[in-house]
């Protein structure tokens, strides 16, 4: 049984098509993130989902049964706001208990069942405070006991993580894929955080402009993405201009408009097309210049950026063009990196060098 | 608030003191000399009073039909403050949850009686009900105060409603409540303390008024300022002025506990 189905859904608010064709497909129990950049409709999707948008087009079913004409109360889903959405006029056992007290479950069945889920979340000593008196911590979890309690079908979850500072995000972000892994939920997330998504879902979905731009599980979404903006969206990534200047059956030859050129192993553009080199900064290793050869580039520090455990190493090739190299810290000492205008060898990692075309129109890469 | 070292240089912080305890002594220096008036012990206003007494309090009997006054100016208070209050539930409710086209304008209009002089009201008022024939009655004076109150509790349950995020009730949707569960479980109490402060303020505001009622009262259909104002005019004792702290005294104690507990000034004036 499907968890989730959107069918070609279409949503226009006003005169803005906010939603074109969206079509997805959620395995029950599957957890998949909605990412992308504010405006490009992930929060609406959601908000169709759980039945405050009505689509003039296309159609939405929750575990199998069609949503149509079901208002938000009819759907059986459980909904996590950014804010959370907490009650501040009820206490957190009468905000947890609201889901049950509106399906007429009363009396010792409602308390037991509201007991149940603050055990859940670990916060039963808190069920009579008011949540004025909770951490950002404490309300999230209670805001996810609340929507949970009920039994819902589908979890929907608005920014679950982002009101939280650092320290408490990466937590959260555990207990919250132990807690759906353990329930079985189907879950929907919708986030602007990267990371997050790649961390919580089983599949991202990458939206931009009210469409799924590619939706995937997170590492090959990450390692070899269908498209640039894809690719420039997950994560840091360095873009070279090139043009195919030799290609046989087992090599290619990329040059640069200027002095450059590196190998790759496959590319499904003919010679002479100018096209999009892309490369993850943790896929060039950085050497000194004495090792310079025929498979590195040549390139010159402008600044280090100490990241914590990591230094992002900011370079120009010959020809000015900026590249990002990641690096350690030992590597930075041992090369004295910190110094600025020294001349480095970049060595590209040529499996993981990707290759777009040039035209916005045409999603061609070289994964076949 | 911007909280750079400019604004809490001491010369600005001595100059804001000094218009703060202006306004308040300027404020406050009325009420005062009206409540030690009321204690005076001569037949004359006169200050400082050379003897203390509380007969004064004893004659606001004396007042021509206040009790009766005082009865109808309560009784319309309380009706149009209510009236008030229920359109303000529905006004509000509209102009913030709903996708109204032209929201500004149709607040304005909703509160523009604040901003006409009320003179100018009920000279209005009191021709319209003439010529519909219905002027000088209990039901023209409850109208004319509906006009005079309705912008008051319109502002107060606008500022709660704006306060008390949407998502509360989408929240109440999601979690199975019916629209009109959750208007009574969520929207209701979150709208409270604006619905206690409109309904006060409305109430206050129709008590104690004189401009407006001047034009719709006629006989019998008296209210309890014209009736204090019809006393000053032909007397010169205190009565009026222990009568006016008596008053005061209960207002202050409604304010206050209505400030405790729902904190409705902040809403007022929101």
């Amino acid at each position: 049984m499907p968890g989730l189905e959107l069918e070609r859904v279409n949503v226009w608010l006003g005169a803005q098509h906010v939603l074109k064709n969206i079509d997805l497909n959620v395995a029950q129990g599957e957890c998949v993130a909605l990412l992308g950049p504010s405006g490009c409709g992930k929060t609406t999707t959601l908000r169709t989902i759980a039945g405050f948008v009505v689509p003039q087009e296309g159609h939405v079913s929750i575990a199998g049964k069609s949503t149509k004409n079901l208002p938000p109360n009819k759907r059986n889903v459980g909904l996590v706001f950014q804010d959370y959405a907490l009650f501040p006029h009820m206490t957190v056992s009468e905000n947890v208990g609201y889901g049950l007290r509106m399906r007429k479950i009363d009396g010792s069945a409602r308390a037991q069942q509201v007991e149940q889920a603050l055990a859940m979340v670990q916060l039963l000593h808190m069920k009579d405070r008011m949540p004025s008196q909770l951490s950002g911590g404490q309300r999230q979890r209670i805001a996810l006991a609340r929507a949970l309690v009920t039994q819902p079908d589908i979890l929907l979850l608005d920014e679950p993580l982002g009101a939280l500072d650092r320290k408490l995000r990466d937590q959260m972000q555990v207990e919250l894929k132990q807690l759906q892994k353990k329930l079985g939920i189907t879950t929907i997330i919708v986030t602007h955080d990267q990371e997050e998504a790649l961390s919580l879902a089983d599949r991202v979905a990458v939206m931009f402009d009210g469409q799924i731009a590619e939706i995937g599980k997170p590492m090959d979404l990450y390692e070899t993405p269908s498209s640039l903006r894809v690719m420039e969206f997950l994560g840091s990534s360095n873009t070279l201009s090139m043009i195919v200047s030799y290609r046989d059956a087992s090599n290619a030859t990329l040059s640069g408009y200027q002095r450059y050129a590196i190998q790759v192993q496959k590319c499904a553009f003919d010679m002479g097309t100018r096209i999009t080199a892309a490369i993850r900064p943790e896929h060039i290793h950085i050497l000194p210049i004495a090792e310079l050869a025929t498979d590195t580039l040549e390139a010159t520090t402008v600044e280090c950026v100490y990241k914590g455990g990591l230094v992002e190493v900011h370079c120009h090739l010959s020809d000015g063009t900026p590249i990002k190299a990641q690096s350690d810290a030992s590597c930075v000492q041992r090369l004295n990196l910190m110094q600025q205008g020294l001349k480095i060898a970049l060595r590209l990692e040529p499996s993981r060098i990707q290759l777009f075309s040039n035209s916005p129109n045409e999603h061609t890469h070289d994964r076949t | 608030m911007q909280q750079s070292s400019e604004y809490q240089a001491r010369g600005y912080q001595t100059v804001v003191q000094a218009i703060s305890w202006f306004t308040i002594v300027f404020l406050l220096f009325p009420v005062l000399l009206t409540v030690i008036v009321s204690f005076n012990a001569s037949f004359f206003i006169e200050f400082p009073p050379k003897a203390l007494s509380i007969d004064w309090y004893g004659n606001i009997e004396k007042i021509h039909r206040i009790g009766h006054a005082t009865l109808i100016s309560a009784l319309i208070a309380l009706a149009s403050a209510a009236v008030a209050t229920l359109f303000g539930i529905c006004a509000s409710l509209a102009l913030v949850r709903t996708e109204l086209p032209a929201k500004a304008a149709i607040t304005a209009f909703l509160v523009s009686p604040i901003t006409i002089p009320m003179v100018a009201i009920g000279i209005a008022l009191v021709q319209f009900f003439i010529l519909i024939g219905t002027a000088f009655t209990w039901y023209s004076l409850l109208i004319g105060h509906i006009v005079l109150v309705l912008a008051y509790p319109i502002r107060t349950l606008v500022a709660s409603l704006t306060l008390s995020n949407i998502s509360l009730e989408e929240a109440a949707r999601s979690l199975g409540a019916t629209r009109r569960q959750v208007f009574i479980t969520i929207t209701l109490p979150q709208m409270t303390p604006g619905l206690i402060s409109g309904f006060i303020f409305a109430f206050l505001i129709s008590f104690d008024n004189y401009p407006i009622s001047i034009f719709l009262v006629r006989g019998g259909l008296t209210t309890m300022p014209i009736e204090l104002f019809n006393y000053i005019t032909q007397n010169l004792d205190p009565t009026p002025a222990a009568f006016s702290s008596l008053y005061i005294a209960i207002v202050s104690v409604i304010i206050f506990f209505a400030e405790k507990r729902w904190r409705i000034i902040s809403y007022a004036i929101h």
